[in-house]
């Protein structure tokens, strides 16, 4: 009482609030303790699934950042090929263009590509595919005998 | 599983980085020479010396231009996608069929829905030009060119019918097929861009094929002068070079009538917003906004320190705006880059651009420079383009060489020269890739004439021509 005496009214409420205050229910089920525990086992193993992926990918970005240079060692091949052959060496195929087909005629693209590839690399042709194209002529009948003849006229005349 | 599926991925990106480094390491490595086994027959030099000529005199020209011929001609039969499948279909059949199964094969009648388009180029080829019109010079970069798969289905559909004269040694309509279709290559020299170049240089390489076959036939006439006659080079290297370089001015007009150090900030975020359309045309995705953006500041530190050091005063480089000081540094770094590419184009090859070797990581190297100045794309691969002219110039000078041994040995009881210095009679060319003679060795029965890179690193593969000569 006498220690309550040497408080004021405002300490005094404070003191009950936090009287009042009950710590918080675990309520932790047996599931949630299960879920805990498996997640931190598997943790463990993914740090080590983890660092073998990290050290695949530092291998393979190195394989990429690092190019062949001097080291390359170069074989002689022999190619026999007939005398009437027309495929022609490219020079090169490397570039995206020698891997994708040139899908537009646009300049650069294609200069790029026949200047890899050759004649090749032109675009196909367009069209429906037919064999005939409808050709407009000054005069051209299918059959000449069938044509008219300035001397129809006088024959008919009878 | 994610982190399965992750380990899965970098091993994927492994394989692949390592699968690249395998197709680099081939792609840089030299292809063998090409070998062509020939039997040659002995033939001395025609008399007269030009009665095969390659291309038509102007007397069996007529005036006209025949580029509207040429296009007049894949409008008649087969439409353009027939005639491109057909033709492809013919060659696979015929292209290397025996000379004497040939002969007797049924190429004519296959020819046959190509017969009113091979009477147009017969024509077409002997007009007296053909000035090609083309969106180049208004639309740049952006132009296209679809006439030049017209002239790869004529290559082919002349080449063939050659073949068949040639197998059945009907020489006279040899000889004229093949001045027909040489002249068609030649007259693409007109207004030619590289590309165009390019093609032409496939079709006289598929044409000169048909003189090898010509030269391997029993009762062949010579054709040493006619090859020695056709121009050399066969390419016209200026006309290239000057197209090329312009195409810039046509992609930009504002370039070619102002001095870029003149144009506004307004003008030069047109020209920036053109570089989308450029990377597309160039096979790139489109180049967003933001990237634009990011290109554009990270690009202009140092673009005002190029500036300064090129001389313009300090004022005046804190007056421009941002994208007129990108702008201006970007077309300079452009025309230095392209004066370096082209300064040596019309050199002998062997005294200019070839004493570079082109290795397949130049295009990447050139895909990246390209990425900090779009620029750049405007630039072809000169030194590999200029090699591809000189390679038909070559082969001519072997056709030559060949021709000049036919004759040495219709004077020397069927035997081959010791060496090509004792082919005094008719002018031994030097090969226009090394500036050197061709190497030429007799091995037994059989002679070799070689034409090959001297540098290993070449992507060419050169060619070996195994002669022998019939008794």
């Amino acid at each position: 009482m006498q220690e309550n005496e040497s408080f004021d009214a405002d300490e005094i409420e404070l003191m009950q609030s936090l009287g009042s205050l009950r710590p918080a229910s675990p309520e932790v089920s047996e599931q949630t303790l299960w879920y805990q525990a498996g997640l931190h086992a598997g943790l463990r193993r993914a740090r080590l699934w983890g660092g073998v992926a990290a050290a695949v990918v530092v291998l393979a970005v190195g394989m990429f950042a690092v190019r062949p240079g001097g080291s390359t060692v170069y074989v002689d091949r022999v190619v026999v090929q007939g005398v009437g052959s027309s495929v022609k060496p490219g020079t090169g195929s490397t570039s995206p263009l020698a891997r994708s087909p040139v899908a537009s005629i646009d300049y650069l693209r294609l200069r790029d590509a026949v200047e890899q590839l050759g004649m090749d690399a032109l675009p196909q042709g367009e069209g429906s595919g037919d064999l005939s194209q409808p050709t407009q002529r000054a005069w051209a009948p299918q059959n000449p005998a069938a044509a008219p003849s300035p001397w129809d006229s006088l024959n008919t005349r009878g | 599983m994610n982190l399965f599926r992750m380990t899965l991925f970098a091993l994927s990106l492994s394989l692949s980085g390592m699968t690249a480094r395998a197709q680099e390491s081939a792609a840089n490595r030299p292809r063998g020479p090409e070998i062509v086994n020939l039997t040659l027959h002995r033939q001395a030099a025609t008399r007269p010396a030009l009665q095969f000529k390659l291309l038509p005199d102007i007397t069996d020209q007529r005036p006209g231009n025949g580029a509207g011929l040429y296009l007049a001609a894949s409008r008649v039969g087969p439409d353009p996608k027939a005639a491109d499948e057909l033709s492809g279909r013919l060659g696979d059949r015929f292209r290397d069929l025996p000379m004497d199964q040939l002969a007797a094969s049924d190429l004519v009648s296959a020819l046959q829905p190509f017969a009113e388009r091979l009477d147009m180029l017969d024509l077409a080829a002997r007009r007296e030009d053909a000035r090609w019109e083309s969106t180049i010079r208004d639309w740049g970069a952006v132009a296209s060119l679809a006439y030049l798969t017209d002239m790869r289905v004529n290559a082919r559909i002349l080449s063939l019918k050659a073949r068949g004269q040639i197998a059945r040694h009907d020489w006279k309509a040899a000889h004229h097929t093949l001045q027909t279709a040489f002249s068609m290559a030649h007259q693409m020299n007109d207004r030619a861009v590289l590309i165009q170049g390019l093609i032409e240089t496939g079709i006289a390489d598929l044409l000169l094929d048909r003189i090898v076959e010509w030269s391997g036939q029993g009762d062949a006439p010579n054709l040493y002068w006619p090859l020695t006659d056709l121009p050399a080079p066969f390419i016209d290297l200026r006309a290239i070079s000057q197209w090329e370089q312009a195409m810039v001015y046509f992609t930009y007009p504002p370039l070619s009538a102002t001095a870029p150090e003149q144009l506004s900030a307004e003008q030069w975020k047109n020209i920036f917003a053109g570089f989308d359309r450029l990377m597309q045309s160039y096979g790139q995705k489109p180049i967003t906004p933001l990237q634009l953006s990011w290109l554009i500041a990270s690009t202009h530190p140092k673009a005002k320190e190029a500036l300064l050091a090129d001389g313009m005063s300090a004022a005046k480089v804190d007056s421009l705006s941002i994208d007129q000081v990108v702008g201006i540094y970007l077309f300079r770094q452009y025309v230095a880059a392209s004066d370096d590419a082209w300064k040596d184009w019309e050199l002998p090859l062997w005294q200019g651009a070839g004493r570079v070797p082109i290795l397949n990581s130049d295009w990447e190297t050139r895909r990246e420079r390209e990425a900090e100045n779009p620029f750049l794309a405007l630039i072809p691969m000169v030194n590999n383009a200029r090699y591809q002219f000189a390679r038909v110039d070559r082969k001519v000078c072997a056709l030559r060489i060949i021709e000049s041994i036919r004759d040495f040995a219709a004077s020397h009881e069927g035997h081959f020269p010791g060496s090509l210095d004792e082919l005094t009679t008719l002018p031994v060319s030097i090969d226009p890739v090394t500036g050197k003679p061709f190497p030429y060795r007799l091995d037994g029965n059989t002679a070799v004439l070689e034409s090959l890179p001297e540098n290993p690193k070449y992507p060419a593969t050169g060619t070996q021509y195994h002669l022998t000569i019939a008794h």
